[in-house]
Order: structure tokens, then C-alpha cells, then sequence
């Protein structure tokens, strides 16, 4: 059975480098759509998770000198809807209730990158740069269209 | 009696803290930090958690605490987060959205306890 998220754990972990598999810092496929969890939340919030994040990885040596903030992303499947791709990219263990969308290009010519990051297999890290303010939260926030209910909330 | 057996037996209330879903570490924990938790929380406490953006609510154990950098982080129990449930608050004639000079009739309700 075909098991690409053990597949690119074990790439991940180093036990082994699987051709076409993703690896942590690796850039998102063309086509990706990008999603972020939730409606828009107040910014000095943002800038927290973006804070925190900075200091887990100083603690872990693994500061780099970017803030961070979280998305999913991956190319939708043939047929497949944003609303059926939600459950797929978050995984079965996480529930959304809301959610937004943008693409790559979008997020690109707003000045952030992508790097392939755990603990996902279509978890990524936007790149917010060397320093974290309000109007960088703002514009990365801004790259991402009006929330959408999950269809498969249930509440 | 039954006031005194829930007084005095029942086991505390979790504490309750707000949490940003997007703040996932690498190992699928939520991180909050500890100042905002109302007491110091303990590694396998069960807390409630919401986040009020979104007006979604569940709970979550305390899988682990960094010391260092105050970091607490949450296994969230991702199937059972459901709707946030709005709390009933005293009621005042602003709230209302009334003035306050205002004459409201309120009709007076029986409860009867099952037995």
C-alpha cells in the first residue's frame, strides 16, 4: 500500500531519501493551493504565534533568523474541490472549522516563500522575514481570500 | 445536600485558556504560552480551551511545559472541539440594548427537577 507520509517521515528523519518525496525547507509544488486555518485573526495574535514559534526554535537551536508563521498547501487532486481537499491536507486527527486560501504566486509576490516543514506531510512554513511587525502580519494576511465553513465541521 | 455533595466532592472545573490553532509545533501540539493560563498549569492537566475568532471550544491535555521559554504545549482533542457555547451573563438594560429607564415584564418560569 502506498504510505507517502511514512515515506516522507523516513526522509524526514534521515533512515532513508525517497526520490519524489519532500523533505523539510523543500519549496511547495507548482499548483500548490495554499490554506490557512480559521477566519482572520486580530494581528497582534498572528504576531504571537509568528513570536512563539521563534522562541521554540531558539530553544531547540534551530533559530535561523525568519519568523514563521503556518500554512497547508498542495495541488488539488483531479475533481477535487477546496472543501474536500480541507480534510486531506489537515489530516483526519485535525478539525477546521473555517478556512482561507491563497496560492504560491500570491504569497510570492507579496514577498514570503514556502519551506516543507513538519508535522504534516502538507505542513509548510511561510517565511515572514528577519523582522516581525504588525504591516508584514498584515500584508501576509491579506494575500488570503474571505474564510470559508468547512463543509465537514460539525459542531 | 446535593449542594454540599457538588460544593465540596464534585472535581474542580478545568481551567480554561484561549488558543490559536495555527500555533502547531512540529509534533502537532498547540502552543500557548503559560501567562495565559489564570494558574500555573501541570503536565496531564486536562484544560478547556477556545478560541474565540473562529467561536470554537474543546479540550486538551498539558503534554508538556518548557521552563525555558514558558512554552506550554497542548494535545487538543481535535474530534471533540465543537461550537463555542455561549455563556449566560448578567443581563443590564446596555447589554439589552435598551434604555435604562426602560419597563420590562418578565415572565416568571418553573423548573421541575427530574427525580
Amino acid at each position: 500500500m502506498w504510505d507517502g507520509y511514512g515515506l516522507w517521515r523516513r526522509s524526514v528523519v534521515g533512515v532513508g531519501t525517497v526520490p519524489g518525496v519532500r523533505r523539510v525547507g523543500d519549496a511547495p509544488p507548482p499548483g500548490c493551493v495554499v490554506f490557512r486555518e480559521g477566519k482572520r485573526k486580530p494581528t497582534t495574535k498572528v504576531q504571537e504565534e509568528a513570536d512563539d514559534e521563534a522562541i521554540e526554535r531558539g530553544e531547540q537551536d534551530m533559530w535561523d533568523g525568519f519568523y514563521r508563521l503556518s500554512v497547508f498547501a498542495a495541488p488539488l487532486l483531479p475533481g477535487e474541490s477546496e472543501d474536500e481537499a480541507v480534510g486531506r491536507l489537515f489530516g483526519a486527527h485535525r478539525k477546521v472549522k473555517f478556512y482561507r486560501t491563497t496560492s504560491v504566486p500570491t504569497l510570492q509576490d507579496a514577498g514570503f516563500e514556502l519551506e516543507a516543514s513538519p508535522p504534516e506531510p502538507y505542513h509548510y512554513d511561510v517565511l515572514l522575514g528577519t523582522k516581525l511587525a504588525a504591516d508584514i502580519v498584515e500584508q501576509f494576511e491579506g494575500c488570503f481570500g474571505e474564510p470559508r465553513r468547512n463543509p465537514a465541521w460539525h459542531g | 445536600m446535593a449542594w454540599l455533595t457538588n460544593r465540596f466532592f464534585s472535581p474542580p472545573r478545568p481551567q480554561r485558556v484561549e488558543v490559536n490553532l495555527n500555533a502547531i509545533s512540529s509534533d502537532g501540539l498547540v502552543r500557548v504560552r503559560s501567562t495565559h493560563f489564570a494558574r500555573p498549569p501541570l503536565v496531564g492537566e486536562r484544560v478547556a480551551v477556545f478560541e474565540p475568532t473562529d467561536e470554537v471550544e474543546g479540550t486538551a491535555t498539558v503534554a508538556r511545559i518548557s521552563d525555558r521559554t514558558g512554552l506550554v504545549y497542548l494535545d487538543v482533542a481535535w474530534e471533540a472541539l465543537h461550537d463555542l457555547v455561549p455563556v449566560a451573563t448578567e443581563a443590564t438594560p446596555e447589554k439589552l440594548g435598551i434604555a435604562s429607564n426602560s419597563t420590562l415584564t418578565v415572565q416568571t418560569m418553573t423548573i421541575r427537577m427530574a427525580r
